[in-house]
């Protein structure tokens, strides 16, 4: 119990308040805004709009954040000398590097990569020159494993 | 963004967005009613802003990362986006849209159904409009004010004459007892009816505030304002 007794004001405040915390159904939030004039179904259609509009903008935001943080690390394990590499190769020699650099992978990393990866045969051009480029990131690391590890 | 939020989000499906933004809008509209506006009207507010615009930017902010949501520490992302449509309610009213361009009424003019339920502290944050002392127009009309309220609550007993549990739950209120659980004990009602009577109440709030806005519009037609 509060130590006084409410004036008329914070009563009406304390009754709206124990109310909004209240479980109230769908219908009767529908009931409750279309009293005060507003529409439920267009106000829930603009924020739905809105919260759409939202959810692309952090997707974005996240794919921009992952291409930076790749970019990254692609500069760091010597993405130039990759990417001049993979330039002219056609899609039978892009498959042949991949299968390639797969079979230079420690047996562990090899085995997940080719579930992770088990249908690359049937990706675009562009798709599997990044399996190279990410090929490569794996081979510097389990390199630098080895070097440290020594 | 939190990524536990990101896939808290992700595995929300539209039907579950549809009937969280309708129970945050009658929310945002429950808290607008005890805030003061110099628009007088809950709906649309300063600024341009509105019940769904408040409720969008809440659930911008999340998206965003601005208001950082964690679920392991606030598991419930509704109560989580009430705190934050709080905090945007809050500062819109404290605005200087708001309080410096609030309009002061006539008392009897067309617009004087200034009748607003809000808070205590909400009234004396509002006082600088009538400066240290207080002149004898001012005192008329915080008395009529307080007057208004006094009618507003008489018709609030009215309205809930015919529901014991009603009556019960307001007494209650009325005496001091602030939180349901007390009181729950202290009219022996299960704290699920006290929740469910304050829903009603609140109903019956509306109804008493759009009765005394008829009655204040007829009396300035009356008088011909």
């Amino acid at each position: 119990m509060s130590n006084k007794k409410p004036g008329t004001r914070e009563l009406f405040r304390r009754i709206s308040q124990l109310s909004s915390e209240a479980e109230w159904t769908p219908e009767e939030n529908r009931q409750a805004l279309a009293e005060a004039g507003i529409d439920p179904e267009a106000l829930t259609a603009r924020v739905l709009a809105n919260l759409k509009t939202h959810r692309q903008q952090a997707q974005a935001s996240w794919r921009d954040a992952a291409h930076a943080k790749r970019s990254a690390l692609l500069q760091n394990f010597g993405w130039g000398k990759i990417s001049q590499q993979l330039v002219g190769l056609n899609r039978t020699q892009l498959l042949g590097a991949i299968k390639t650099a797969i079979d230079n992978l420690s047996a562990a990393t090899r085995q997940e990569y080719v579930v992770a990866h088990r249908k690359f045969e049937k990706a675009s051009d562009d798709d599997l020159r990044s399996m190279l480029e990410e090929l490569e990131i794996l081979r510097e690391v389990e390199q630098s494993k080895d070097g440290g590890a020594r | 963004m939190d990524p536990k939020a990101e896939e808290a989000l992700a595995r929300i499906s539209d039907q579950e967005w549809k009937d969280l933004i309708l129970a945050l809008a009658r929310y945002t509209l429950s808290v607008s009613r005890n805030l003061r506006w110099r628009t007088r009207n809950p709906v649309e507010l300063p600024g341009g802003e509105t019940v769904d615009s408040i409720v969008s930017k809440a659930i911008e902010k999340v998206y965003s990362g601005e208001r950082a949501w964690h679920p392991d520490a606030h598991p419930d992302l509704k109560k989580y986006l009430r705190d934050v449509i709080d905090s945007l309610l809050s500062h819109l009213a404290e605005s200087q849209e708001n309080v410096l361009l609030r309009a002061v009424p006539e008392p009897d003019s067309r617009d004087a159904p200034a009748w607003e339920s809000g808070s205590e502290e909400r009234e004396r944050a509002a006082d600088w409009l009538v400066g240290g002392s207080r002149s004898p127009e001012d005192t008329l009309r915080s008395r009529e004010q307080a007057a208004l309220e006094d009618h507003a609550l008489e018709l609030l007993l009215e309205e809930c004459a015919s529901d014991p549990v009603l009556l019960d739950v307001l007494e209650a209120t009325m005496d001091g007892y602030e939180k349901p659980a007390d009181i729950s004990n202290h009219k022996g009602i299960p704290v699920k009816d006290v929740y469910k009577a304050n829903k009603r109440l609140d109903t019956k709030l509306e109804a008493v505030r759009q009765r005394i806005t008829r009655e204040h519009m007829a009396s300035a037609e009356r008088k011909g304002v």
